[in-house]
């Protein structure tokens, strides 16, 4: 019983699983059979993981008992401090979680752990703290360079606040962290067409199928930049001279024909029933508008 | 000032595609006419768009104009949006919300958006603000309570809560970022999720 | 002259009272070793956040260069990074001690280690852990010479030249014994080498008693290098350097999406294959 236990919390230490609900069963288990003993070093782990889970599901109690072992353990310990706060959090005192969390940073600003939990509370709180915690943002990327969730949650910020080109500089950080993950380019294609930049934002769009490799897969982000391929086709068909901020230069007319073929090809070919799949609901208003928009 | 009614089927979309996705924002149109004669304008259906990228504009673009046409098939009229978002107390229309709302008004010149209030879910009451522009400006101004705003069906939020609670219908809807996915996923007329037979 | 044939008879009692105390001792030793060191192990030197940015930015340019060729970046956004880059290294904007005052030289960290506190820790730290490890090889050593000198403790299974005569027979030199013959100071240097894997087993891989890595440590170079070796680096010649290579990067830059559509268009079948040229 106990070892199960142990097991498959290990597994999931090492996988950074999140199963909330079974950790915390599994670690009572654990708890209730003095099982902390034979664990030895490792009981900190647990000790950790399973404050991390009871406070996920709310059981606070659990996580107070976690929480005072884990201090007596390693008194100023920057994971602890992290843990703390989050306890802070789960009582939803934002105000107090964020005070908490500056005065530890005072102590210790290396502590990226804590920054990112008060840039949460931050934007937790809505729109009037959302310009400190942009603040709070940048000066942390300006030190911890590499945090790629980071920079998303910065251009996921920029564009709420409709600052596209600020979103846009953000992914391009992104970008060059992560060049091989197609979701980012078709996030950099979407956002480049909301700020108006078409002709970017249509290359961005091919560049995700151009990455699509082996050649047909339905990947979840081809599928998007099909449509993107469709409607900028169409856009820059009709308007030639839409301005780019970043000056790219669009296919030719004549090529923006055939992307405009292609495209409406590829997107009508995944609504055609086959053996395999049924047919695509709404198929006549999607095949509506495709054939609306030939030039 | 015209009147809105908002149907039980789309009422019931509306909360359904919040529940379906509470940690993070999601929006779509609604679609309706309005009845010859008199002010008074029928919401009668929701159409469910986005729950990914909601500040990005070229899906929603799409589904705007799959939305209209659907519309037009069914002799009815764009003429709205509601969102809803992660946060309860956040009952502001986001700024992409009103650049929506305010393309719909171009062609409807009565469009209304509808803000999920997070807060008032588990009351009896509807759990939504309108928004309507103020004056002649484009700043959309959410109304009071009691206003030119009501349920076709003064027991929707009580039946919706029960939709989710027991039957946990809200995993059934679909909206658009769903069917790009997945494009057997019927988000136009999400024909489960909209309790027609639902007369009280 | 004796023949490698005959063989001395060792008395048993030497393997008792030799052998095994030299070993045991040798064990305890290196165990003791390994605490001692876990304990000096002073904390890490924290970093402040300030000197983690100043190290960190020539990361940024590295990573930047990395994706120039057939880079996911468009022209004008590679181009932006690019350059706020270099400003930024002209101004000296990453520094610890932040950009100059105005008109005064970047001041960085100088290399001369006694000036500066950060690394006169880290020496220390090294000259420290070579302590350790030193002390108690020359104390074992002297001990062995002094109680166990004079007579043969046992007999190498292995045979060896001449050459080794002198070494392993201290103290007990003849001329014809068979060098298979040693002293225990030879026991001593073959538990140095050997103990290694027992170590292993009862202080996990990662232990401080590990005499392999003595040899290596004990090196003067071996040891200013590992003294991490970014602390003693001048961070403003390094952001020089960078420009230099920036600018290289910029003329190497291509955009991956620079021909994309023609790609597309002639996987898909829409335009033949060798026809790139059509405009």
């Amino acid at each position: 019983m106990v070892a199960t236990a142990l097991e498959r919390l290990a597994t999931w230490r090492s996988r950074g699983t999140r199963a909330s609900e079974q950790t915390v069963k599994h670690g009572l288990t654990v708890l209730e059979d003095g099982g902390l003993k034979k664990l030895g070093d490792e009981a900190w782990n647990f000790l950790e993981q399973l404050t991390l889970a009871s406070l996920d599901i709310g059981r606070l109690d659990i996580a107070d008992e976690c929480l005072e072992q884990l201090t007596e353990g390693f008194p100023g310990s920057p994971r602890v401090e992290c843990l703390k706060g989050l306890r802070i959090e789960a009582d939803n005192k934002p105000i107090e979680a964020i005070r908490f969390y500056e005065a530890a940073l005072q102590e210790d600003d290396t502590n990226a752990a804590l920054w990112k939990r008060k840039i949460a509370v931050l934007r937790s709180l809505g729109s009037q703290n959302v310009s400190q915690a942009v603040e709070e943002l940048t000066i942390y990327l300006d030190t911890f360079y590499t945090d790629v969730e980071a920079w998303i949650e910065l251009a996921d910020v920029y564009a709420e606040l409709n600052l596209y080109s600020l979103s846009l500089q953000a992914l391009s950080h992104v970008l060059i962290l992560a060049s091989q993950n197609p979701f980012y380019v078709l996030r950099f294609a979407e956002t480049a067409y909301t700020a108006g930049d078409i002709p970017l934002a249509h290359k961005m769009f091919l560049r995700v199928i151009d990455m699509d490799e082996p050649e047909g897969s339905k990947s979840n982000a081809t599928k998007r930049a099909w449509w993107g391929v469709k409607l900028t086709a169409g856009r820059l068909l009709s308007s030639p001279n839409t301005p780019s901020e970043s000056k790219t230069q669009p296919p030719s007319s004549d090529h923006l024909r055939l992307l405009d073929e292609l495209a409406t090809e590829r997107l009508a070919e995944s609504y055609r029933s086959t053996s395999v799949t049924p047919q695509g609901q709404g198929r006549d208003v999607i095949l509506a508008w495709l054939g609306g928009r030939k030039r | 000032m015209a009147t809105y009614i908002l149907s039980h089927p789309a009422y019931a979309k509306i909360l359904l595609h919040a529940a379906k996705y509470p940690h993070a924002p999601v929006n779509g149109v609604l679609i309706g006419k309005k009845s010859n004669g008199s002010n008074s304008i029928v919401i009668e259906d929701a159409v469910p768009l986005l729950h990914m990228w909601t500040s990005l504009s070229p899906m929603m673009e799409i589904g705007l104009d799959l939305a209209g046409t659907h519309a037009e098939a069914l002799g009815l009229q764009l003429l709205g949006y509601y969102q809803a978002t992660e946060r309860l107390d956040d009952t502001a229309l986001a700024p992409v919300g009103e650049r929506v709302v305010s393309k719909i008004k171009e062609k409807f010149s009565d469009a209304i958006a509808l803000v999920v209030d997070g807060e008032k879910i588990g009351s009896g009451e509807a759990a939504l603000i309108p928004y309507l522009p103020a004056g002649s400006s484009n700043t959309w101004r959410p109304q009071p309570a009691n206003s030119n705003f009501s349920l076709a069906n003064a027991k929707s939020p009580l039946r919706v809560l029960s939709l989710i609670r027991e039957q946990s219908l809200h995993e059934k809807i679909g909206d658009f970022d769903d069917h790009l996915e997945d494009v057997s996923i019927d988000w136009l007329k999400n024909a489960a999720c909209a309790d027609k037979d639902f007369n009280a | 002259m004796s023949s490698a044939g005959a063989s001395l008879y060792l008395d048993p009692q030497i393997r008792d009272w030799v052998l095994f105390p030299i070993t045991l001792v040798m064990i305890l030793v290196g165990i003791l070793r390994h605490y001692v060191t876990i304990l000096l192990n002073s904390t890490p030197k924290k970093a402040t956040r300030a000197a983690i940015r100043e190290q960190r930015a020539l990361l940024r340019a590295q990573i930047l260069r990395a994706s120039a060729a057939k880079s996911p970046l468009p022209p004008s956004y590679y181009k932006a990074i690019s350059s706020s880059l270099w400003n930024a290294f002209t101004n000296g904007t990453y520094l610890k001690d932040g950009p100059p005052k105005e008109g005064a030289e970047p001041v960085s960290t100088p290399a001369n280690p006694f000036s500066n506190p950060d690394q006169m820790d880290g020496m220390m730290d090294g000259m420290k852990k070579q302590m350790v490890m030193m002390v108690p090889q020359m104390v074992i050593m002297g001990w062995i010479n002094f109680f166990f000198q004079g007579f043969v403790a046992i007999k190498l299974p292995f045979p060896l030249t001449l050459g080794f005569k002198s070494m392993l027979q201290r103290g007990v030199e003849t001329q014809d014994m068979d060098v298979r013959w040693v002293s225990s100071l030879s026991w001593y240097f073959l538990n140095f080498f050997g103990l290694n894997g027992v170590y292993r087993l009862i202080l996990g891989n990662d232990n401080a008693a590990d005499s392999s890595k003595d040899v290596a440590n004990s090196s003067p170079f071996a040891a200013t290098g590992q003294q991490g070796a970014m602390q003693a680096q001048d961070y403003n010649k390094l952001y020089k350097a960078e420009k230099d290579n920036l600018e290289l990067s910029e003329g190497l830059y291509t955009w991956a999406a620079q021909d994309v559509e023609l790609r597309v268009l002639r996987r898909y079948g829409k335009i033949p294959a060798e026809a790139a040229n059509k405009r």
